[in-house]
């Protein structure tokens, strides 16, 4: 398998909180809940506000809500409650 | 994270639909203008036009600054558009959403929405900005006398997307 480099994205707060706006993930295909278990294995202080319940995924700027495969390229980002208009 | 002007708007399916995400301001002449250059068979034109006012919550508001996802705020605002074309009679629709560092009384947003009739238009200007409230990837973060805070989605907009599916399911 390759390995392969995700692309993530943090808007925000979370980008306040993680004090980044991207961050590049050396990982082989992987499932999207493995990918988010690597980024607060790396980044403990990170859990509470990446896995809150009104944080929403989205991978390729489409929100999924499924388990689904990441793979070498992806852009996956977290997506902090919407507030326009 | 940069937010780029107003050179790339999503690619409209259908051009009569336009949307644009910007730092800068806009000229609601303008654009009704444009509408209205459309078609003759328009006979009129809806706009919602948002504004950033100076208190929220209780609080003081001194500033407002917006950011978005650039690329995929852009597509979500153009599939509600697409939604309205579908489900209404709208020849020509337009939707501007500022970015960046606003004050009180800064013009925010336009959404404007020329139609035959002004049943329809009506209707669809007030479906595309309730979506656009809880569908499309913008942040607001107020400035305050207590500091800086980011807001949350308001109960009261999800509230009234639920309301609209209830409608929209009884109606198909």
């Amino acid at each position: 398998m390759d390995t392969a480099m995700i692309n993530v994205l943090f808007f925000a707060s979370l980008k306040e909180t993680t004090g980044q706006d991207s961050l590049s993930v050396m990982l082989s295909d992987v499932k999207l809940s493995k990918l988010i278990e690597k980024i607060i294995s790396d980044h403990p202080t990170w859990s509470e506000a990446l896995t809150a319940p009104n944080i929403v995924v989205s991978v390729n700027k489409e929100i999924v809500l499924d388990d689904i495969l990441i793979s070498q390229g992806d852009e996956v980002a977290f997506l902090p409650p919407v507030t326009g208009g | 994270m940069n937010h780029p002007g107003t050179e790339d708007p999503s690619e409209p399916v259908n051009h009569h639909l336009a949307v644009r995400v910007q730092e800068s301001d806009f000229d609601v002449s303008d654009e009704l203008a444009a509408l209205r250059a459309l078609s003759p068979g328009i006979g009129g034109i809806v706009t919602f036009l948002g504004v950033v006012r100076d208190l929220n919550d209780d609080s003081d508001v001194s500033g407002l600054f917006l950011e978005h996802y650039p690329d995929m705020t852009e597509k979500q605002i153009m599939a509600i558009l697409q939604e309205a074309h579908q489900r209404w009679n709208v020849i020509g629709a337009t939707v501007i959403h500022r970015v960046g560092q606003l004050t009180p009384l800064d013009q925010i947003v336009l959404v404007a929405v020329a139609s035959e009739h002004r049943g329809d238009a009506f209707t669809a200007c007030e479906f595309v900005i309730d979506y656009l409230k809880t569908r499309a990837t913008f942040w607001k973060r107020e400035t305050t006398p207590e500091g800086e805070r980011w807001l949350v989605t308001r109960d009261t907009d999800v509230a009234v997307v639920n309301a609209w599916q209830k409608k929209l399911s009884k109606d198909t």
